[in-house]
């Protein structure tokens, strides 16, 4: 159910990020989906790529400080209004959300979410029915 | 028959009576040896002292302190005995004046050699380990001396010198080495990149032991280079005043150094009032020579912190331990008013798992006021939560005030980043106006 995601230290200069990038794109690693989260002295890029596998051994001998984590990716009819709708059975049941993002592909639009409680997700999202991506699933996007 | 776990054991275990006694005869022939020099018959007989003043050990210090000045003022063979026939040259990087030099004969590298190998033996190191030495050859003790010291001792050595990771991680795997010496920062360097490259040190290498020196490091960044290459590692002591390694070297307890006293002696003196302190205190290193032929040196002040374990080993040895280099009197910085030494800032470091091994003080000046940035290299991202980051940084900062007296500007950078120098790693950088 759990679909792996990048998490990458960014340091708070310039032109770090298009070097991370260029990394990836170099040996032609696909981004799916990323957003950044920053403060003042760093930045964290998250992201799901094609084969992160790969994109953690590129980055991580390329210098890069970087982790794998579990995240869970949901699709969503339409965007607005169906979110909070979305949403709601985890904050019922309390789970609390860590971050989340959106990515759009061919028209549909898709929510990556973290949550704190990985067992407690798993057990939600199936008694909801609610249509989540697997791995190969993104790929096939 | 079960092999002795000395390589001379009538030396290492000698009664500290007798140990004492051939080092007061060995101390008046060290005192004649340099009246053969220019610079030490002047500074000798101006104070009137021969051989003859030298009844016991303590009475090294009615004898003048010699610095690494000294060396310099007289480059570079005004402290050399013309008459002995010298072979070989060793020299410092000279990066401020002069270099200093040191002047061999054959039998000064027959000792050192052999004090190479008795320290290698003392931790398990036998004829059948092949010996792989990532040190720079040339000008830089740490090449030659390990170099002859493994093979008086009889294992296969392999010079590889400094750097290039890959073909130092191929002669690994290819030869078998099984004790490598590396310098800290760069132990860990390859520690790192085993573990980035997916290696498992246990099943594809024979690596059983390793020998660090030449930096000053703290006992977390030893533990650390331990955990990332699964064996463990030694600690060594030598400066190229001295001939070079095997001055000093840790026994199997890993608690302390064995001076060789035999070779050496050693006395730990206030850097300030030049005066003995207490058994056990902190203070300067200062080494006499006993057996070196081409370059006798009387009370040489290294300027190496430790201080001397006056409590006996349990591997029987008798020659006198001393604990971790703490630092050097010169690496130390003042801000503020306050002392500050690296190793300070490194043993709050290492207390973290989250940061990798290199770091870099830097201090300047900002608004008039002088300012301590560490930046230290991330290891793998350990969290995606930014405030974790922050915490981390506000526990680090902490905890460094509490060591060093004043709050650090403390930065986090990517791994690999920070400068690695072939030799000694870059750990201090001052840049306020002098």
């Amino acid at each position: 159910m759990f679909v792996k995601q990048l998490s990458i230290f960014v340091e708070n200069k310039s032109g770090r990020f298009p070097e991370i990038l260029d990394i990836l794109s170099k040996e032609e690693v696909r981004i799916i989906a990323s957003s950044v989260a920053d403060t003042s002295e760093f930045g964290i890029l998250r992201m799901i790529t094609e084969d992160n596998d790969r994109a953690y051994q590129l980055l991580s001998t390329n210098r890069v400080s970087v982790s794998q984590n579990n995240v869970l990716v949901l699709s969503t009819t339409s965007l607005a209004g169906s979110i909070g709708k979305l949403l709601k059975p985890f904050s019922k049941n309390g789970i609390n959300i860590d971050y989340m993002y959106y990515f759009a592909a061919h028209g549909t639009g898709y929510m990556v979410l973290r949550t704190n409680d990985e067992a407690k997700t798993k057990e939600v999202v199936l008694r909801e029915n609610m249509k989540y991506l697997t791995a190969d699933d993104l790929k096939a996007l | 028959m079960e092999q002795s776990n000395y390589w001379e054991p009538e030396i290492e275990t000698m009664e500290r009576s007798s140990l004492e006694s051939l080092q007061v005869d060995r101390l008046k022939k060290s005192i004649q040896q340099a009246y053969k020099t220019d610079f030490y018959k002047q500074r000798l007989s101006s104070r009137n002292i021969s051989a003859e003043d030298i009844q016991t050990i303590d009475d090294i210090r009615k004898l003048p302190f010699t610095t690494k000045a000294d060396l310099r003022d007289n480059y570079p063979f005004g402290l050399v005995v013309t008459e002995s026939n010298a072979v070989r040259l060793h020299s410092s990087s000279g990066t401020t004046g002069n270099p200093t030099v040191i002047v061999h004969s054959q039998q000064d590298l027959d000792n050192w050699a052999n004090r190479v190998a008795r320290s290698m033996y003392m931790i398990g190191v036998r004829k059948e380990d092949v010996f792989q030495n990532t040190s720079g050859y040339g000008m830089f003790t740490g090449g030659l001396g390990f170099q002859y010291g493994a093979e008086r001792l009889g294992c296969l050595t392999v010079p590889a010198a400094a750097g290039n990771t890959i073909r130092q991680v191929k002669f690994i795997t290819d030869f078998g080495s099984s004790c490598i010496h590396a310098i800290p920062s760069y132990a860990a360097k390859l520690g790192e990149y085993f573990q980035e490259q997916g290696i498992d040190v246990e099943k594809q290498t024979n690596l059983k032991r390793l020998i660090i020196g030449a930096e000053p490091h703290t006992e977390g960044q030893r533990r650390r280079i331990e955990q990332l290459l699964k064996v463990k590692a030694y600690n060594c002591f030598g400066m190229s005043e001295m001939s070079g390694p095997g001055v000093a070297f840790e026994c199997q307890e890993q608690n302390g150094l064995h001076l060789w006293e035999d070779s050496f002696v050693m006395e730990i003196i206030d850097p300030e009032t030049l005066q003995p302190v207490a058994d056990g205190e902190i203070g300067e290193l200062v080494l006499t020579t006993l057996d070196r032929d081409c370059m006798p040196l009387i009370r040489y002040r290294t300027r190496d912190l430790t201080r001397i374990i006056p409590e006996s080993c349990p591997c029987g040895r008798t020659h006198r331990r001393i604990d971790r280099i703490k630092g050097r009197s010169d690496d130390m910085f003042i801000v503020k008013g306050v002392n500050i030494f690296p190793m300070q800032i490194e043993k709050i470091l290492m207390q973290f798992p989250e940061f990798a091994s290199n770091y870099l003080i830097t201090i300047q000046t900002i608004d008039m006021n002088d300012v301590v940035k560490v930046e230290v290299e991330l290891a793998d991202l350990f969290t995606d939560d930014y405030t974790k980051l922050q915490a981390l940084i506000k526990e680090a900062t902490h905890r460094l005030k509490d060591e060093i007296l004043l709050t650090p500007v403390l930065k986090l950078v990517d791994k690999g980043t920070l400068p690695q120098t072939e030799g000694k790693a870059i750990r201090v950088i001052d840049l306020r106006e002098k």
